[in-house]
């Protein structure tokens, strides 16, 4: 290959790696844009709320908040544009988490699995899915556990999953083995900096030590003026334990 | 909340029965309810926060959470409100009373 040939071909190589780069970094750039435009828009709303008398403030917040819909259908249609690239998974979270309870479209547990089933981001992507039940979501969890190669990703399919079923007490048994998976499996898996198998583990002895029929353990603490009470110092007595605030 | 509360206590006043709360406010704020509120039953106070020792203990997330203790210690009621709890207690009373 003569020298200018070759010069040729690196400089149409180099312009078409530029041209992608652009491309990718044009779409994190949409996608980033999108997000803080909407999140700026809560911002200023909230602080506009919060001027207000404390008694209006509630009818404000009802009336006004930011509609989140426009965004939302903008990112999906982002997503699905480039569906391999890493941005997709930070619109993806913010879709699920700004949903409103409601899963994401299927097409996009499809872009998931296909582009990134293992990719370190998934389980953010994942925890997105808190208050979202559906059929999709759960096949697609189900999926994850079963394929993903990424531990954490593996970890936070079997947090949400387990997390959907906490207050159904027919899945009780289904609720107790993901809890057994997460504590041998996903111990050190975190969510907010807090390692969740071994507390989901202590709240499930603990709730099974406060059914009905059990013997109440005891308590014993102070009161406000820091006197020492006891549960035990009422027995004899039936109390309606009350565990209250006023807020 | 409080209004059915005291009317509870009011009308229990003579049976062995207590309502026993377990506060998460901080004391300022807990000191100021008890007296806005004419709150007469006792309280532990639970360190001014949430996630305090004895609601952590119990395994409280929402607030309130009820409990009702029978006069053995046993648990028989959980989140019972309203005239349920009136019924659930009246039940509890008529058990002393049979034994």
């Amino acid at each position: 290959m003569k020298a200018k040939e070759l010069l040729i071909m690196l400089v149409v190589t180099a312009g078409l790696v530029v041209a992608q780069t652009n491309a990718k970094d044009k779409i994190a750039d949409q996608i980033s844009e999108l997000i803080e435009t909407q999140d700026a828009a809560v911002k200023k709303f909230m602080d506009e709320v919060r001027a207000l008398p404390r008694e209006k403030q509630r009818e404000a917040y009802q009336k006004g908040y930011p509609q989140f819909d426009d965004t939302i259908e903008a990112l999906y249609t982002l997503a699905e544009e480039s569906p391999a690239e890493a941005a997709s998974l930070k619109a993806i979270s913010w879709i699920s988490s700004h949903n409103r309870g409601k899963e994401l479209k299927p097409v996009i547990f499809a872009v998931l699995e296909k582009h990134h089933l293992d990719h370190s981001d998934l389980s953010e992507v994942i925890l997105s899915f808190y208050g979202a039940k559906g059929e999709n979501t759960q096949a697609f969890l189900a999926t994850v556990v079963e394929k993903s190669k990424t531990q954490d990703a593996r970890g936070a399919a079997r947090y949400i999953q387990a997390i959907q079923i906490e207050r159904e007490t027919a899945k009780t048994a289904q609720y107790k083995a993901l809890v057994e998976k997460l504590n041998t499996e996903h111990a050190d898996f975190e969510v907010r900096g807090r390692k969740v198998a071994a507390m989901m583990k202590a709240t499930l002895e603990a709730k099974e030590k406060l059914a009905i029929g059990k013997s109440a353990p005891e308590i014993i603490g102070k009161d406000v003026e820091g006197k020492e009470m006891k549960l035990s110092d009422y027995k004899g007595k039936i109390v309606v334990l009350d565990f209250w605030g006023d807020w | 909340m409080y209004p059915h509360e005291r009317s509870l206590v009011e009308r229990l006043k003579d049976k062995p029965f207590t309502i026993l709360g377990v506060n998460s406010d901080s004391s300022k704020r807990y000191k100021k309810a008890i007296e806005e509120n004419n709150i007469t039953w006792p309280s532990f106070w639970d360190g001014g926060r949430t996630g305090g020792p004895i609601a952590t203990a119990w395994a409280v997330r929402g607030w309130p959470t009820i409990y009702i203790i029978d006069a053995k210690g046993v648990i028989r009621f959980k989140n019972t409100r309203g005239k349920a709890m009136d019924e659930a207690v009246d039940t509890l009373l008529k058990e002393i009373e049979n034994e």
